[in-house]
């Protein structure tokens, strides 16, 4: 077990019901009458090769597969249920076992919000000043490209993003935006740079893979192809569709609900019997549109609820579920970030979620905002702490304790509080003292506090990047900028 | 609609962080301390009842030792439902588990002026403003004496402070800080007033009492006193531990609920054995110490996972259940204020809490600030619909639809969608639209537009008062001065 990870450990937990085992059957079974009546379009002969040869029927022309449910049951039952997520370092490494809860930075806005307000393009620095905040953070498990590296050549920048997280910090890595199954290679040859080896990546998978499936009903080609060989190599996938409610699934949430999960079942089954034992991760990221504005909203109670409804799906098909959260609307680190970001965070991980992505955006995922995930560090240090739940047994429940004190209130000098004092959670960013103490202080803002935290872990020293892995990777960069690769 | 069924939540998406084996320890443990620790009652009157009933007491240090089977006993005399009145029939509150309420809070002494964030000494205007917010707000549904009335007259002050939520608001009040007799028997007769004779107010409470228990394990002499006077006029009476982990009970949570059940449980014996079937609240607003500050909190874990376990123990008693969330302990309007909140809601309603109380304070229940308020009203409206949770039915799974559509993005203009699309939850306050539309609209915070909303509510009409109420009520607390100089 990984340093990090046992900081990070909550137990089993008794998970919050947003459906009844019913509603779970029902939704497993509708998404099978939809698989198998209307198929999902692959986009991707390949994946037909492998559907087909289980049983689906096969269109070549529209590239629809019409999927049987034995050939889903097949698929579901090599899927692995546990596995673990490696670090840049082994001290990150991070289970996923179901007992064990992350955060991870979101990804991939284009822009960022400086500490004067200023919002201007992303650059390859912000991603490595981003993943340096995160490596400082104890309760972030793993880093993303935040932003995209707009100065980087396009036809590396995913390469670049990687470098930039990977060298800044010593956590497990999310790619988001590859779009071509060539680009699996050279951050596969990264990955196995940092791991020691090809056997040695399958084993601690240095990266993980999010790949969104199209609503309605659609999975990509590159998707499909690049989960081929992400899937070989051992790198885990997470399944991310992201269906609108009311635009492109139903607007009632049951009905995305079996939107959502035809097609994470589509994709699991072409993964699946192409690399049995595939790690997959059940993903997603729903939203619901605001009929006022048009604009659609990743934090809207239905949208929230649908997340909930996935980590159900996803301990009923036994996988992790690695579920998106943090799309706030909200245009500065104030209110709303908080009370939108709290609500899904508390309801997703209640709901069973293993981890969280992603911290650090404002705008709808558009920009980045340091405070942000300074922010979600500490917030979800308390849901942490409220997912473990309570430990009820003789020393906890302390009888002899109450009736050794009475009705005299000497709990602080007792040798039980002594003992069990070091396990209540402690506030980093929140104001815990007196209000005269607050204004003697200059009444600090927990925005500007948190700006304070990122500032003060940038102005730190870089964790050490080994001088061998740097000179690989300015090859493996230099050989695709090249054409060489 | 009725104030009521927009509040409704049904059989509610619960987060069962007991199991039944841990709640019935905890049970017993309670009852083992009731029973051999008992509890102090610091009231005779208190005493003559249990003792009448079974309880070994002891008169000089006014420990009553109560046996399990007489709390049991007791404790299947609780009403499971019932109905909080309001001046305004369509503000009545049903208590049944499928419904959920905030109120404001009490009792701060500050109050913060929106404008400079100045901070100053609280009074009865600021009571009246607090009512008519809350009357505004579609989300709150209870007053209460927010913050003390502290240019009133110490002795009928608890008077002024149920005057100004009641003639600024329709909706139902609670009542915290009763200390005397006087201040209980005009209390009830404002009540009559308002529902119109003592039947109608039996049916129809038109305040909640809050009585604070004294951890560890006492009852106060006056807090038990009146809950036997409240309990006959049918006022319910919530039973409001608040121990503090590690200092006035034990830093385990496990232990604290112990502690704080025996308090609750104990307060409700006392008045079910004198009035069977009395309403009686499982309530508590436990915090925790901050270790560097000294300060307590709470909207720690710790403290909000205490609630948790007391909700679980007033479904068991099948009573229901109130519980402070909302108290931050942020210093202004903000982020703090908003995540710490958010939990502290989102926790309480889904371990079962019928009703928090309650949002408007800052500084841990100190300082008045009405706009946050209005930014707790967005939150609950949200913690609402999930703990709704999701309808699963033929015509909601949509599988005719989702086949009918295939692969191509057309909801937007389905029968499906125009028909649903109202059940769909509307921000009230939060930006939803573009980031150049906000910059447009001047880049204001929710605060901001917090402050713009309670500026216009209170530059707006009040509710009408009718007048010979308002008569009645000044006579009511003119008599009540005359007592309190009398004594």
């Amino acid at each position: 077990m990984s340093a990090h990870a046992e900081g990070r450990f909550v137990g089993s937990r008794r998970p919050l019901q947003i459906l009844s085992a019913d509603d779970v059957a029902r939704i497993h079974e509708a998404s099978l009458d939809v698989l198998a009546g209307v198929g999902v379009m692959f986009h991707s002969q390949r994946a037909l090769d492998v559907l087909e040869a289980h049983g689906a029927t096969v269109d070549r022309e529209t590239t629809v597969a019409r999927i049987p449910a034995r050939a889903v049951e097949e698929a579901l039952a090599t899927l692995p249920a546990h596995f673990t997520l490696g670090g840049r370092t082994p001290d990150f490494d991070l289970p996923l076992d179901g007992e064990h809860v992350y955060l991870a930075s979101d990804g991939c806005a284009t822009f960022v919000r400086d500490a004067d307000g200023t919002v201007r393009p992303s650059v390859k620095q912000d991603v490595y000043d981003a993943a340096r905040v995160v490596d400082g953070l104890p309760n972030l498990s793993a880093t993303s490209a935040l932003v995209s590296a707009q100065d980087a050549p396009e036809e590396s920048r995913v390469l670049h993003e990687l470098d930039a997280c990977l060298r800044a910090s010593r956590k497990h890595s999310i790619v988001v935006s590859i779009k071509d199954a060539t680009e699996a290679k050279p951050l596969i040859r990264m990955a196995e740079a940092v791991a020691g080896g090809a056997a040695e990546l399958k084993a601690r998978p240095i990266f993980s893979v999010i790949l969104c499936t199209v609503s309605p009903l659609h999975q990509e080609r590159f998707g499909m192809e690049l989960a081929f060989a992400l899937a070989a190599a051992g790198i885990p996938i997470m399944l991310y569709p992201m269906p609108i409610l009311g635009a492109t699934a139903p607007v009632t949430p049951a009905g995305t609900a079996v939107v959502n999960n035809t097609e994470i079942l589509a994709a699991i089954t072409a993964v699946q019997l192409a690399c049995p034992g595939a790690k997959i991760v059940h993903g997603g990221g729903p939203t619901a549109l605001f009929m006022r504005t048009g604009a659609y909203f990743a934090n809207v109670p239905e949208a929230l609820m649908l997340r909930a409804a996935q980590a159900q799906m996803a301990r009923f098909y036994g996988l992790p579920a690695g579920l998106g959260w943090g799309g706030t609307k909200a245009k500065q680190p104030e209110a709303q970030a908080a009370y939108e970001n709290t609500l899904g965070m508390v309801l997703e991980m209640a709901a069973g979620a293993d981890f969280l992505f992603g911290a650090g955006l404002l705008d709808s995922v558009q920009q980045m905002s340091l405070e942000e995930l300074v922010i979600a560090d500490e917030v979800f240090g308390m849901v942490t702490r409220l997912v473990r739940g309570v430990t009820v047994d003789k020393e906890h429940l302390a009888v002899d304790l109450i009736k050794k004190m009475g009705f005299k209130g000497d709990y602080l000098f007792d040798q039980h509080t002594r003992a069990h004092v070091r396990e209540l959670w402690r506030a980093r960013l929140a104001e815990t003292g007196t209000y005269d103490g607050w204004k003697a202080a200059g009444s600090p803002r927990l925005e500007d506090k948190a700006r304070a935290v990122a500032e003060g872990i940038l102005a730190s020293p870089t964790p050490d990047f080994p001088a061998a892995l740097d000179r690989e990777f300015t090859e493996i960069i230099a050989a695709v900028e090249a054409g060489r690769f | 609609m009725a104030h009521a069924d927009t509040c409704y939540i049904g059989k509610r998406v619960k987060l069962e962080l007991l199991s039944p084996e841990d709640v019935r320890q905890i049970h017993e443990a309670t009852l083992d301390v009731i029973e051999s620790v008992g509890v102090k009652y610091h009231s005779q009157k208190a005493l003559d009842i249990l003792e009448a009933h079974g309880a070994t007491v002891d008169r000089e240090t006014t420990v009553a030792q109560i046996p399990a089977a007489v709390v049991e006993k007791a404790m299947s005399t609780v009403p499971h439902e019932f109905t909080l009145g309001a001046r305004n029939p369509e503000y009545d509150l049903p208590l049944d588990g499928e419904h959920i309420y905030i109120s404001s809070d009490g009792c701060g002494v500050f109050a913060r002026d929106p404008a400079t964030g100045e901070v100053r000494p609280s009074r009865k205007q600021d009571l009246v403003d607090c009512a008519r917010v809350v009357q505004a707000l579609g989300n709150v549904s209870a007053t209460s004496a927010v913050v003390s009335a502290q240019d009133c007259p110490p002795e009928t002050r608890v008077l002024h402070e149920l005057d100004a939520c009641v003639r600024n608001s329709e909706k139902h009040s609670i009542v915290v800080s009763i200390k005397e007799d006087w201040e209980a028997r005009s209390l009830i007769k404002m009540a009559e007033a308002l529902a119109g004779g003592t039947e109608e107010l039996k049916k129809r409470p038109m305040f909640t009492a809050i009585i604070c228990t004294v951890s560890p394990l006492h009852q106060e002499r006056y807090g038990m006193d009146l809950a036997l006077v409240l309990a006959e006029a049918g006022i319910p009476v919530s039973f409001y531990p608040m121990p503090i982990l590690g200092a006035t009970g034990p830093i385990t949570i496990a232990g604290a609920a112990v502690m704080t059940n025996a308090e609750m449980v104990s307060g409700a014996v006392l008045v079910q054995l004198a009035h069977p079937g009395a309403k009686v609240i499982h309530g508590g607003g436990p915090t925790a110490m901050y270790m560097s500050s000294g300060a307590y909190a709470s909207n720690s874990p710790e403290a909000l996972l205490l609630r948790s376990c007391q909700g679980h123990m007033a479904d068991f008693y099948g009573v229901p259940a109130w519980y402070g969330a909302g108290a931050t302990t942020a210093k202004e309007p903000g982020i703090q204020s908003a995540y710490e909140n958010t939990l502290a809601m989102f926790m309480t309603y889904a371990n079962g809490a019928d009703v928090t109380f309650g949002t408007g304070l800052l500084d841990g229940s100190r300082i008045l600030c009405l706009e946050n308020m209005v930014v707790d009203d967005e939150i609950i409206g949200m913690v609402k619909r999930i703990l709704r949770g999701i309808e699963v039915s033929k015509e909601t799974l949509a599988v005719d639809l989702i086949k009918k559509m295939g692969f191509g993005g057309n909801y937007l203009f389905d029968n499906h969608t125009r028909a649903h699309v109202r059940e769909l939850w509307q921000a009230k306050l939060g930006e939803t639209g573009s980031y150049e539309g906000w910059k447009n609209a001047g880049a204001r915070s929710t605060t901001e537009k917090a402050q713009e909303k309670v500026a216009e509510i209170l530059a707006a009409e009040p509710v009408p008062f009718p007048a010979d109420l308002g008569a009645e009520f000044d006579a009511i607390i003119a008599a009540a001065a005359r007592e309190a100089a009398a004594q």
